[in-house]
């Protein structure tokens, strides 16, 4: 078996391995004969190809040929005859990324999942090959397959199970074992014999060895580190889905719809009570709404994380909130969203429940979700976020880690809803008097409370409710805030729940007529701040902090509103501060499937690559420590000698350039040999004096120890190509066979393993 | 037997005459590095219009020649094994003899007999072949065991008891020896103990097609060994072999030394490893070596090039490197490429 054949076994062995890594994702098996198939096309393609001897372009360009026709011959049999074959590729392809955006890993089968993971297969089997055979860099063989690795590893919510792991470590050592047994056989012995090949054989392999455990450790554990420890589930769009085995995507219902036909029941029935140490008692919040275009107020696709205990509030940073417990009894009132006072903290709830970290809202996940909330108790512990008035007067309106959603205004927005926004709040100078403005206005005697429908198009809705008739129920009035809000800069979004309710004797009791609609402002610093523009007849007093106060700006007071009366609390002494959401948690929590740019996970991705750069280019810093320390001028003249030769030695290994065992003598003509006259001049000298260095009874001479070493590095590297010089800097050989890695002998088995005579074939024999 | 040279009678080295063998020794001129390259370098000339296009074996003889030990030379008839020992002999200003080895040799015709004097009324000593400063034995291998072993024991010791007198023998002492591997009818084959007294053995091996030719072209007319000058004198060879010994060994080519005759001694393909004394024999003629190359020191190149004509007919391979039609050479070369090179003092 020449070289390049086993390497071509190691790449298909490794790649095959790393295609099972991908077994989390699909419930589909069947990718993995295809895998397999297309990754011995591809070897197989490439080792014949090289044994005719022609270049690597060719060899890439039949690969990738080969590549191509099998995807096309595996779309062609997924989806019939009809049509452009390249449609049907380019179809398979987009209703695979639909589906993974709808499903939950394990996903069920799905004919382009398959052909898409197929695909993505045969490229790294294609790229592995080009690193290992093509480049000869097979350290680098990693890459590729961890990639695939990777995929379910940061994309799937689950806990890192330890045999994908395994798989791509042992293809990996695969591929560097090859790799030493070719080392062993492609590098000059100057001295080894035929009777002894083992020993030299065993060097290469114990490189072989350190190199992978040089590679491989401080990948994988990069890896492990990235994956597990940074928050990032759900991050690479596999949908709303909770759990593991969750058979798709769950279908959110409008909490709108519920909203306005609970508000015209005919009977005001009692659908549940709670008990809760805020005096006043709770919004209790159901659902957020941050999408706004032509349809109206929506909810977004949200990445669910099971479990009850939420993260801290998005967005809240200042210490100003007490926590509260509550208790809640639910009566005959069915729904999939919970219904929690904000910002809940942790949940105890029977059921399945899963929540989604910024819009801080619980669903079910379980069987009958839609109805899982009826006759259920359970007890929350929230946050209550009362800002400051004063702080928050002077607070700059924030982006939220989903501002591509909430601050987004649709561009057919009827434009006279922007002058509204704008003249209401020309006086404001900051965003929260803007705010405050603008609910003080929609609080005002021009509108008028009414459960009436309006009869039209969103927009058609919202200009009359805000130009013409001014009639509308909290859900006008909510949205159409909410929408004046983004005009003036303020990230918004539409909360739909209950009010507090009315005060019974052992807490609150909340009616189906209570449901309601209200604004959420973003603030910096603060959060989702809730606002209330709808009129005091359904909601009674504004909270307390959206009332600008006299002396800031020239607004008045609310009429009937008392901003002393509930002095905004700072920290109580026995409450315990709310543990502040640090860097990461905002910056790396979900951004959601929608559009705009995510600032933030390229921010991640810029950092974490920065960070694999740093690793990659640790050999490279290493490496020009050690030569910087060799060619110093300080010391013994023999300890000169000594190390400008150990740098001579490894500049040799560095560059792949042979450097064979022996005496210093022979070392000397063997190296000179491939250099040309002067600089093997230079090396001949140079070994003479390393022979008397260690050899004679002193060494005094007047050669010029730096310069001799300077021409021989010179004579070295001239013969390089730039690519060359540039791998041999960033990956220096050399500093992993300087590594001492003694295994005791009868261990080190493979130096004991020969091929059996008999088997081998007749044209090597 | 026959004795084919003797410029000088052997002498009888009484008491009072070792005293003044050893005062020669200490006034021998003191001779440096450049002198051993000289005199070697006019020697190997003088030896090289006999004997063409054998560089290393001449080489290996000087190296024998200047650390004091003895030379085996083993090959088939005819390739100048004879040839190369009497050049050497000729080149240098000394006594030179030689020995045919026959069955029917005694050791007294090596050692020498007492014989009665009649006038003057006493035994006299009646040097044999052994007394001279470089003796040629020719087919070592013919002669008994007993007679052997005179010889033998004379070279270790350099000296020869004869009716309780013990005779020194001169400096330089060199025996080169040879001997015929393929006639083994009615031959009595060194036994290993016996070889291991000649520092080293050489094959001398068949000439290049282009020294053949030169040597039909010039030995075809004229007897270039009866043309052959002495380019040196015995008492020059001496202080050669003085400042041969000055040649510095650092520890760790020492350590590199016992290294390699160790591994001999735990080679699974031998029966029997180097002695101590071929660790002696090996440093000895890893000094001239280095002398030759003009260095003051030795190297670890020296030890392992020579481990070879030193140490490969002092070992016994085993049944199964027999089986395995392994030579002694190659088991000894294997088992020098286990032993790693010294890289610090």
């Amino acid at each position: 078996m020449r070289a390049t054949d086993r390497s071509a076994v190691a790449v298909f062995l490794s790649v095959t391995l790393a295609s099972l890594t991908l077994l989390p994702l699909t419930q589909d098996t069947s990718y993995i004969p295809l895998g397999v198939v297309i990754t011995l096309a591809v070897t197989l393609v490439g080792a014949v190809v090289r044994r005719i001897g022609l270049g690597n372009g060719v060899v890439l360009g039949v690969q990738a040929l080969v590549l191509l026709a099998f995807v096309a011959g595996i779309a062609w049999s997924l989806g019939g005859t009809e049509g452009n074959l390249l449609a049907q590729v380019g179809g398979l392809y987009s209703s695979a990324a639909e589906h993974m955006r709808t499903q939950a890993a394990p996903m069920i089968p799905h004919p382009g999942v398959k052909l898409l993971l197929v695909s993505a297969i045969g490229v790294v089997a294609v790229l592995t090959d080009v690193l290992v055979e093509g480049i000869e860099r097979p350290a680098w063989a990693i890459a590729p397959p961890l990639t695939l690795y990777l995929v379910p590893a940061l994309g799937l919510n689950d806990d890192l199970t330890w045999w994908p792991f395994v798989l791509l470590a042992l293809g990996y050592a695969v591929v560097l074992l090859s790799e030493g047994l070719t080392a062993a056989t492609r590098w000059p012995r100057a001295v080894g014999t035929p009777d002894h090949p083992q020993s030299d054989q065993g060097l290469h392999v114990g490189y072989a060895a350190r190199a992978a455990a040089m590679v491989v450790v401080p990948v994988l554990l990069a890896t492990v580190l990235i994956g597990a420890v940074l928050p990032l589930p759900g991050q690479l769009g596999w949908g709303v889905g909770a759990g593991r085995g969750a058979q798709g995507p769950i279908q959110m219902t409008d909490p709108t719809l519920d909203l306005k036909r609970n508000l015209t029941q005919p009977e005001n029935y009692t659908v549940l009570s709670y008990q809760t140490d805020a005096p006043s008692g709770s919004y209790l919040r159901m659902a957020s709404l941050p999408v706004f275009n032509d349809a109206g107020w929506q909810s977004a696709g949200v990445s669910l994380q099971p479990g009850t205990t939420l993260p801290p509030p998005p967005g809240l940073t200042v210490e100003a909130a007490r926590e509260r417990t509550t208790e809640i009894q639910v009566g005959d009132f069915r729904s999939e969203y919970l219904p929690l006072p904000y910002a809940p903290r942790s949940v105890g709830v029977e059921g399945e429940w899963a929540y989604d970290p910024q819009s801080m809202m619980m669903l079910a996940t379980g069987q009958d979700r839609v109805e899982a909330t009826r006759n259920l108790s359970y007890q929350v512990t929230s946050l209550d976020i009362e800002p400051d008035g004063e702080r928050l007067s002077t607070a700059e309106a924030g982006a939220p880690v989903d501002a591509n959603l909430t601050a987004a205004l649709p561009p057919d927005l009827p434009p006279e809803i922007i002058d509204v926004a704008l003249e209401r709040t020309a006086d404001a100078s900051t965003p929260a008097l803007k705010a405050a403005a603008l609910q003080e206005w929609l609080r005002s005697s021009d509108f008028t409370y009414s459960t009436e429908q309006a009869q039209g198009t969103t927009y058609e809705q919202l200009s009359d409710f805000l130009v013409e008739d001014r009639r509308g129920y909290c859900e006008q009035f909510a949205g159409a805030m909410a929408v004046m809000a983004r005009v003036v800069g303020i990230p918004s979004r539409v909360s739909v729940g209950f009010l507090p309710g009315e005060r019974i004797a052992n807490g609150f009791e909340v009616r189906v007529r209570d449901m309601h609609a209200w604004p959420e402002l973003y603030f910096e610093g603060e959060g989702w701040v809730r606002f209330e523009p709808t009129p005091a007849v359904v909601t009674g007093n504004a909270p307390p902090w959206t009332i600008a106060g006299t002396n800031q700006g020239g607004t008045s007071t609310e009429e009937g509103a008392d901003p002393s009366s509930e002095p905004v609390p700072s920290a109580e002494e026995s409450t315990p501060p709310p543990p502040s959401p640090t860097p990461s948690d905002s910056a790396s929590a979900p951004a959601g499937p929608g559009g705009g740019f995510p600032w933030g996970r390229v921010a991640l991705a810029g950092g974490v690559l920065l960070g694999v750069l740093a690793l990659m280019s640790l050999p490279a810093v290493l490496r020009l420590r050690r030569r910087r320390a060799r060619l110093d001028h300080s010391g013994e003249i023999v300890d000169r000698v000594e190390r400008a030769w150990a740098e001579l030695r490894d500049t040799a290994r560095d560059i792949g350039h042979p450097w064979p065992s022996g005496s210093p003598r022979s070392i000397g003509a063997e190296v000179s040999r491939g250099l040309d006259a002067g600089s093997g001049r230079a090396m001949t000298a140079m070994s003479q004096l390393v022979e008397r260095a260690r050899y004679a009874r002193s060494l005094e001479t007047h050669a010029n120890v730096t310069g001799l070493t300077q021409e021989v590095l010179d004579g070295m590297t001239a013969p390089l190509s730039w690519d060359s010089k540039l791998l041999a800097w960033i990956w220096p050989r050399s500093l992993f066979t300087g590594l001492s890695w003694q295994l005791p002998e009868r261990l080190r088995v493979w130096e004991r393993l020969r091929w059996p005579e008999r088997l081998t074939p007749p044209w090597r024999r | 037997m026959s004795v084919w040279a003797g410029r000088r009678p052997a002498t009888r080295a009484s008491p009072e005459e070792e005293l003044s063998l050893d005062h020669v020794r200490q006034t021998a001129p003191t001779q440096t590095l450049d002198d051993v390259i000289d005199v070697t370098g006019r020697v190997r000339a003088a030896i090289e219009t006999v004997i063409e296009g054998k560089r290393d074996s001449i080489d290996l003889a000087l190296v024998v020649l200047l650390a004091e030990g003895h030379l085996l030379v083993e090959d088939v008839p005819g390739v100048g094994k004879t040839m190369l020992a009497k050049a050497l002999g000729r080149s240098i200003d000394c006594t030179v003899r030689r020995l045919q080895f026959t069955p029917d040799l005694l050791p007294s015709d090596i050692t020498g007999v007492s014989v009665y004097n009649q006038e003057r009324r006493e035994f006299e000593f009646k040097p044999g072949g052994i007394f001279a400063n470089i003796v040629v034995g020719d087919e070592i291998n013919r002669a008994s065991p007993k007679t052997q072993s005179a010889l033998l024991e004379s070279m270790e010791e350099r000296q020869v008891s004869v009716d309780g007198t013990t005779y020194r023998l001169d400096a330089p002492f060199m025996v080169v020896a040879t001997q015929n591997p393929i006639e083994m009818e009615g031959t009595y084959p060194l036994p290993e103990a016996q070889r291991d007294r000649f520092m080293a053995r050489i094959e001398m091996g068949y000439p290049t097609a282009s020294a053949e030719l030169e040597m039909l072209e010039h030995h075809g007319t004229a007897d270039p060994l009866a043309e052959l000058r002495p380019v040196t004198d015995a008492a020059t060879v001496t202080g050669l072999i003085q400042a041969v010994k000055e040649v510095y060994v650092a520890p760790a080519v020492k350590e590199y030394v016992v290294g390699v005759v160790n591994a001999t001694r735990h080679s699974r393909d031998l029966r029997l490893g180097a002695s101590p004394r071929s660790s002696l024999s090996l440093l000895r003629a890893a000094r001239a070596q280095a002398a030759l190359a003009r260095r003051d020191y030795v190297t670890p190149d020296d030890i392992s090039s020579l481990a070879v004509p030193v140490l490969a007919h002092r070992v016994l391979p085993s049944t199964e490197a027999q089986l395995a039609r392994r030579s002694a050479s190659e088991v000894v070369t294997a088992a020098v490429h286990t032993v790693a090179i010294p890289e610090r003092a």
